[in-house]
């Protein structure tokens, strides 16, 4: 089954980043094909590269790079709730003249109509806020 | 229009939180893609179309009027669960447009049906 997901929830003070992470994890090991993951509402949050959880805790950055890497998963991050929470590409930043970009280079920016899509073109979206 | 279903559920107040704006920027890009769109008003998420509201003094704009002109947009099936506006002290009559009520199982259903859902 191809799977869509869309991520709401912010970073280290929701645990959207931890159960979708293990809700990939799984599908995957399970057959299952993770299509997109698309982050929107406060989940922009998780595409921050400037995170810096301490060592013993859920480094939610890592774990979404290396999951998407691992697996050729697209990670998105909607632009325009990127922008009102202070994330965007180097491209944007400069578009700005805002100097560096604030989002992983492992993300793209993207708008709504990619998650849609990516919906359209999967078995099934699951949200995690 | 497609076959494809697709159904925004809007769970959480206005005002105290960007979701409900944000829900209808992804409803209104989902009605572009000329699908067969549906939006459920369930929990806290009734007050949403709650009349009387007044955001002026907030810094805050006044979204939930888009609400109204979803059908210019093509999204005609609007759902309101009748249980979540009873239990907040609400009646149909409280709220700035008219939708369909629907009870607990006929929101069961209403899921079942579609092919994607979105929840806000």
């Amino acid at each position: 089954m191809k799977i869509n997901l869309l991520v709401s929830g912010t970073l280290y003070s929701s645990q959207s980043a931890f159960s979708a992470l293990r809700f990939c994890q799984s599908a995957v090991v399970n057959g299952h094909t993770i299509s997109q993951v698309f982050f929107y509402q406060d989940g922009v949050t998780q595409a921050s590269r400037l995170s810096m959880p301490l060592d013993d805790e859920f480094n939610a950055l890592e774990e979404w790079t290396q999951f998407a890497e691992q697996n050729a998963v697209p990670l998105v991050v909607c632009i325009s709730a990127g922008e009102r929470r202070g994330l965007m590409s180097n491209a944007q930043a400069l578009e700005y003249q805002l100097g560096t970009g604030s989002s992983h280079s492992g993300f793209k920016v993207a708008g709504l109509g990619v998650l849609h899509q990516a919906s359209l073109d999967s078995d099934r979206t699951v949200t995690f806020k | 229009m497609s076959d494809e279903k697709i159904l925004y559920v809007i769970s959480r107040a206005a005002y105290s939180n960007a979701s409900g704006q944000e829900a209808l920027d992804a409803i209104l890009i989902g009605a572009s893609f000329d699908l067969d769109v549906s939006v459920l008003f369930i929990h806290d998420g009734v007050f949403q179309l709650k009349q009387g509201q007044q955001s002026s003094d907030k810094g805050l704009k006044l979204f939930t009027k888009t609400y109204k002109a979803l059908a210019d947009f093509g999204v005609e099936k609007i759902y309101i669960h009748d249980l979540s506006i009873a239990s907040r002290g609400l009646t149909q009559s409280d709220l700035i447009c008219t939708v369909t009520p629907l009870d607990s199982l006929a929101v069961g259903e209403l899921i079942a049906q579609q092919a994607k859902v979105f929840t806000f």
